[in-house]
């Protein structure tokens, strides 16, 4: 027992039990007005129901589609950037210039700006996703393509490779580190971007995302589904980040005891 | 006997900020097949640059190097370089893999016969235990080794080792030198070898060219009776005689 509590995953786990226990006990106890903040059970007794019958889920899915999308076309953007950077001084000079200006900009200050290029609909959060991807995994790709030890080239141009196979069978790989953090910085704006976008406006029915779940059970006082859409956005970046990409890292990155130093 | 390697009055140099920096001139010597061919002389000599040059990493300002008559243009797995640096090994492969990987691309083997070559070679540098270990898991001389057992599995007309034991600690790498002779026993692989240390190139070298430097030139070419032996009077005298050599004016 007493091995037990020396887990650092046991220990927050237990902090977390701690909240649920002490939300649960204000709204009892406390004169709370349910319809603004609903009890811990009855919370998590909605999200189950809504869960089962597949709403939620449902939601959850279309978030995720549509981020991924986004992500998959503002990766191979940030690809297309890097190579342009990587074989010519101008183009790391375009790069770091594009770089500096749009990374300070959050990509949903874009979001009135791409309703009226791609009007009300998922063109526009695949936008706004995009912006939010391309420039950091742009960056951390280029920074991972420039690291690359000028041994491990030329071992690779010693076996004959060049061009294409030398990217795909030295570069790549020797950049993975880099890129890999790229990617999650990537995921962690792009998440966050997706539920704001849609909260901002809700997509053409049966269309919308978490965003606009949470947004629309506002909107008819379900409190407790907003706490329950709330909780899942938490969830699913807690799996991804904590779950995916550590598994990920475990079986490259940590396994090769190669680490991308920042 | 018919020259492998011949390097022809070949001159290095590049462009910098403040004009043209040479770093060799007009160095001119031949290597036979089976020899093994030192390449010394103080740091800045340029001996480092004229063994890329070989390997076809920099092209020479002016004339020739041909491999068994042929001009080298690029680099390729015909000359393959044993680095320094420890991190000449893909970190993303385990030993098996390094050895394995450039016999797949650069002599197109099938899976299963570059991994029965690759094991075989892996066995030779005995490090049959670690096949399946992450270059980041191995000591320096374990990391020489398997870049040691990668080169020769690619079977290359010469083997271009730069100071590949300059990195490691005094008795790794007395214990490299003892394996390199050991190995070129059993290959008789031709190799050119670089390095700054008079007893390296003593112990190792058939032949040793003396290098000086500023730009680098030679300064002589010495026959190496004592090679493959670490103690006796030649060896002494080979080293004494080469002392000599580096220190004059």
């Amino acid at each position: 027992m007493k091995k037990l509590l020396h887990r650092p995953l046991v220990r927050k786990g237990g902090i977390v039990l701690a909240l649920l226990i002490m939300w649960e006990a204000w709204t009892r106890l406390g004169d709370v007005n349910p319809l603004l903040f609903p009890s811990a059970s009855q919370v998590l007794a909605s999200m189950i129901r809504s869960t089962a019958s597949g709403e939620l889920p449902g939601y959850a899915w279309q978030s995720l589609k549509v981020l991924l999308m986004g992500m998959a076309i503002g990766s191979v953007g940030a690809l297309v950037l890097t190579t342009v950077a990587v074989s010519t001084r101008l183009g790391a000079e375009i790069l770091e210039t594009l770089t500096a200006m749009f990374n300070p900009l959050p990509a949903i200050a874009l979001l009135p700006l791409a309703l009226l290029w791609f009007g009300l609909g998922v063109n526009s959060l695949i936008f706004v996703i995009i912006h939010s991807v391309l420039w950091p995994m742009a960056l951390n790709t280029y920074t991972g393509f420039v690291t690359v030890p000028p041994t491990l080239k030329r071992v690779g141009q010693n076996f004959g490779l060049c061009g294409w196979r030398l990217v795909t069978g030295i570069l790549l790989p020797a950049a993975f580190p880099y890129i890999l953090s790229g990617l999650k910085i990537g995921w962690a704006f792009a998440w966050r971007t997706i539920i704001a976008a849609e909260l901002v406006f809700g997509v053409a029915a049966r269309q919308g995302g978490l965003g606009w779940f949470i947004y629309q059970n506002r909107f008819d006082l379900n409190t407790d589904l907003v706490f329950a859409g709330l909780l899942t956005v938490i969830l699913i970046g807690l799996v991804v980040e904590n779950l995916i990409f550590k598994w990920v890292e475990r079986k490259t990155v940590l396994r090769w005891g190669m680490s991308a130093a920042h | 006997m018919a020259e492998l390697l011949s390097v022809r009055s070949v001159t290095i140099s590049y462009p910098t900020e403040t004009g043209t920096f040479t770093a060799v001139k007009e160095v001119s010597f031949g290597v036979a097949p089976g020899e093994k061919f030192v390449l010394l002389g103080p740091s800045g000599c340029g001996k480092s640059t004229l063994l890329k040059s070989v390997a076809g990493f920099i092209a020479p300002s002016a004339g020739s190097i041909e491999l068994e008559g042929r001009s080298i243009t690029r680099p390729g797995p015909d000359r393959v370089v044993i680095f320094q640096e420890f991190d000449q090994l893909l970190p993303w492969k385990t030993v098996l893999g390094n050895v394995t990987y450039p016999l797949r691309i650069a002599r197109r083997m099938a899976d299963g016969a570059a991994r029965e070559e690759a094991m075989r070679f892996i066995r030779m540098v005995g490090l049959e235990q670690f096949r399946d270990s992450y270059p980041h898991q191995l000591s320096g001389g374990m990391k020489q080794r398997v870049a040691i057992a990668r080169s020769l599995a690619l079977d290359p007309r010469m083997l271009l080792m730069d100071e590949p034991f300059a990195s490691l600690d005094a008795l790794t790498r007395r214990k490299m030198q003892e394996e390199l002779l050991g190995i070129w026993e059993a290959t008789r692989k031709t190799i050119l070898f670089v390095t700054h240390s008079i007893q390296e190139a003593v112990l190792l070298g058939d032949r040793i060219l003396v290098l000086s430097p500023g730009p680098g030139r030679v300064k002589r070419v010495l026959g190496n009776p004592a090679a493959g032996r670490r103690d006796g009077p030649e060896f002494l005298r080979a080293q004494e005689e080469v002392q000599a050599l580096l220190e004059a004016p």
